[in-house]
């Protein structure tokens, strides 16, 4: 269990988070709370770690050791021609990638994951703008309307979900690019999902809804039962706002062939999420046996489009679980454009993965009810720094890795998979239940 | 345990701590992964839009859910009698044993399933006949229209000749029990026998269209394990130790029963969930045997030829 306190509260910009209890203070140097463990398998106390040094110093560590377990498909994976010593690998490498047929430009193939304003408590929202906006990088904004002050930054995406929270013209027009959600990587299949205890006044008058109520999205599109209606709603959103369009799914048994459906389709691109990924609320049971991990469904996907001559210009941004620069280098390997940052961003702006985010008594202040924050807030400037910092570093060892497979330009090892190696030694163990 | 308090799917925040590594106690299920529906095949909203959880035993045992209720015999007395309510209430099978039926449990009798021999069994639902005594027994297969049903129960083994026979022998259905002095994992035994009997035609009909399979162990542990054994061919699957372990240390029989019925709400509800995110509004006809539903996660080629689940991306 962690061994935290829930009445942490960050104080100011100085980074610093104190611990108030019967008088006693205790001051983090690092502005993270403590932890020694965690609820979740995946998201380990290794892994986090490696995320708060990048955010705290900007500065890549160690990416050919990370990942640290080998649970993963993607950890089995190594790099063939890493044969160049790290330390003489040129860091002068440009991550630069262009999305949606050239309109969108990316400093660094990093994009955001859609979070929505409820789902967060309105800080982190503004801050993981503000953060795409500073490294030119972009973030998602989730189903639910969008915050005041997210609607300022201009390296946004607005999505358009299934149950059309907040939604009008305005707010579609705000962003760089609109999201059709069709599906997410941790509930395939099954709509969003507000808890009760989330929906307060704020929340409540941006989604249009009463306060106290689940804000249970509908699992399909009721006016996209096909590939044709599809093409409808992308054209549609395409002649209201100008602006490209993606679509959003879940990486299930089927996705390559709704991979070529949207590309047909005139989308510009594509957010496969895999298996794993980050929610703010989902049933456990679906979570946990719905749809295949991100390595599984990516390369599946990229050959598709391939095969379709479909590839060229349209973008697949692949996410669920990316942790560290080696898996985002992995996974541009296998197929990817750009790579989601989720839970990983929110573990730098101080997540300690306790799973409670349905609760909203976030004891992070990151995912609390949005009127909890009256009285114990997130500073966002040290929330934004420590974004910036985490992309610089994440940035820095993707850098180090694209030279160290003898690349100049990240856009060279998109669908490389020729570079990857699957490492048997760690294949089936005794029962015969493994790799 | 919270699903036997609230009677509703269990949510929780941040994303999956699953790991499909080789941890100890990763079973062949946890390595089977569903599907999600989308556009084309659109998925169906599991909150507002019907779902039918019901399944038909035998041709003629109609259940509200694919549930069973097994080793009874194993449990507290007041767990036990809870189970027996609470399986005529909700309209799914208790399976008795060679446990005496007492006075308070005959009106639940519809909903029990009995030893061969037991008194009141020509009142229950069906009656089971162990496959250790299978010579002594003679299955009257003439009063196949009504009455109760007869059940072979049978322990999982890798080869489905045995689970052939039985139903030749006439049986309306067929106990998988791997806590039966099981030999194989129970995926593969319910997936060779439901194989096995599709292949067997009789009169040119398989014969898996006249008999059904159930599923018992005390491995399952929750509706994603049942949904699963249903895409391997189970028609209903038995829960024993997941119960008893969702009931804890209730004392008091009403508590008792209130929580087994919440407990049985709660996992229909999450199959529920699992069958609108597959895009699926019947379970007993579409998940049934249907393996294109589901994808294999690091499994082994030969326990995958045996299951016939494709390796995930396939």
């Amino acid at each position: 269990m962690t061994k935290i306190g829930l009445n942490c509260r960050l104080t100011d910009n100085l980074g610093q988070r104190t611990k108030r209890k019967n008088n006693s203070s205790i001051t983090f140097r690092s502005g993270y709370i403590q932890i020694r463990n965690t609820t979740n398998n995946f998201w380990n106390v290794s892994r986090i770690e490696h995320i708060r040094h990048l955010a705290q110093t900007g500065r890549a560590v160690k990416p050919l050791e990370t990942p640290l377990t080998h649970e993963r498909l993607l950890d089995r994976l190594s790099f063939t021609s890493f044969n160049m010593p790290l330390e003489d690998c040129d860091a002068d490498v440009d991550l630069a990638v262009s999305l949606a047929y050239g309109s969108i430009k990316l400093a660094a193939p990093i994009y955001f994951g859609d979070m929505s304003f409820g789902a967060l408590s309105g800080i982190p929202n503004i801050a993981l703008a503000k953060a795409a906006d500073l490294t030119e990088t972009l973030a998602g904004t989730g189903e639910g309307g969008l915050h005041p002050e997210v609607r300022k930054c201009k390296r946004i995406t607005v999505q358009w979900a299934s149950a059309r929270f907040g939604v009008d013209l305005s707010t579609l027009s705000a962003g760089m690019a609109v999201v059709i959600k069709i599906g997410q990587g941790a509930k395939p299949g099954i709509g969003g999902h507000l808890p009760s205890t989330k929906v307060t006044d704020i929340i409540s008058a941006t989604r249009k809804i009463p306060v106290g109520t689940h804000a249970l999205s509908p699992a399909p599109h009721h006016d996209i039962y096909s590939i044709e209606d599809l093409e409808q709603r992308i054209w549609a959103l395409k002649e209201a706002t100008g602006k490209p369009v993606f679509v959003k799914v879940g990486a299930t048994n089927y996705v390559a062939y709704v991979a070529c459906g949207i590309a047909r389709m005139g989308a510009d691109g594509m957010i496969l999420d895999g298996f794993g990924a980050g929610t703010g609320a989902s049933p456990l049971v679906v979570k946990d046996n719905v749809g295949l991990p991100i390595e599984v469904a990516l390369p599946v996907v990229d050959e598709a489009l391939r095969r379709e001559c479909l590839r060229d210009g349209f973008s697949v941004i692949a996410g669920g679980r990316v942790s560290c620069s080696a898996d985002a280098a992995k996974l541009i390997l296998l197929g990817a454009d750009a790579v989601v940052l989720g839970t990983a961003a929110l573990i730098a702006m101080g997540c300690i993965a306790c799973g409670m985010c349905h609760t909203g008594k976030c004891p992070a202040l990151l995912t609390n009810a949005a009127a909890y924050t009256t009285h114990e807030t997130l500073s966002l400037d040290w929330a934004t720094s420590r974004l910036v910092n985490f992309v610089k570093g994440f940035s820095e060892g993707l850098k180090i890795l694209v030279s160290g497979l003898g690349f100049k330009s990240v856009k060279d090892i998109v669908g490389r998979k020729d570079l990857l190696k699957f490492n048997e030694a760690l294949t089936y163990s005794k029962k015969g239940v493994g790799y | 345990m919270e699903l036997a308090r609230s009677s509703d799917a269990l949510v929780t925040g941040m994303g999956s701590g699953k790991l499909f590594g080789n941890a100890s106690g990763v079973t062949i299920l946890d390595r089977i992964v569903c599907d999600g529906a989308q556009v084309t095949r659109p998925s169906i909203d599991p909150y507002r839009e019907p779902i039918e959880t019901g399944v038909c035993i035998g041709g003629r045992l109609r259940l509200s859910a694919p549930f069973a209720v097994s080793e009874l015999w194993k449990m507290k007395t007041v767990i036990k009698r809870a189970a027996v309510v609470a399986a005529f209430s909700m309209n799914i099978v208790a399976y008795l044993g060679k446990d005496e039926v007492t006075d308070a449990e005959r009106p639940f009798l519809p909903n029990l399933l009995l030893d061969y021999g037991q008194q009141f069994s020509e009142h229950a639902a069906g009656i089971v006949v162990n496959s250790k005594e299978r010579n002594s027994v003679r299955v009257d297969t003439d009063s196949k229209t009504q009455g109760p049903l007869f059940l072979i129960r049978m322990p999982s083994v890798d080869d489905p000749t045995a689970y052939v026979s039985s139903a030749l022998m006439g049986f309306d259905a067929i106990i998988i029990d791997e806590d039966y002095d099981g030999l194989t994992d129970i995926e593969i035994a319910v997936s060779e026998a439901d194989t096995a009997l599709r292949k067997y035609k009789l009169n040119g009909r398989p014969l898996r269209d006249r008999v059904s399979i159930m599923a018992f162990s005390s491995r399952i542990r929750g509706a994603d394990d049942v949904f699963k054994l249903m895409g391997l061919g189970a028609d209903c699957v038995g829960l024993s130790q997941a119960a008893t372990i969702a009931l804890g240390n209730v004392s008091d029989l009403n508590e008792a029963v209130f929580c087994f019925e919440n407990l049985i709400l709660s996992l229909q509800r999450e199959l529920k969930l699992l069958a609108g995110a597959a895009g699926v509004s019947n379970i007993f006809t579409t998940v049934v045997g249907n393996r294109e539903l589901f994808r294999c996660i690091g499994l082994e080629k030969r326990i995958m030829q045996k299951l016939r689940i494709k390796p995930g991306g396939a």
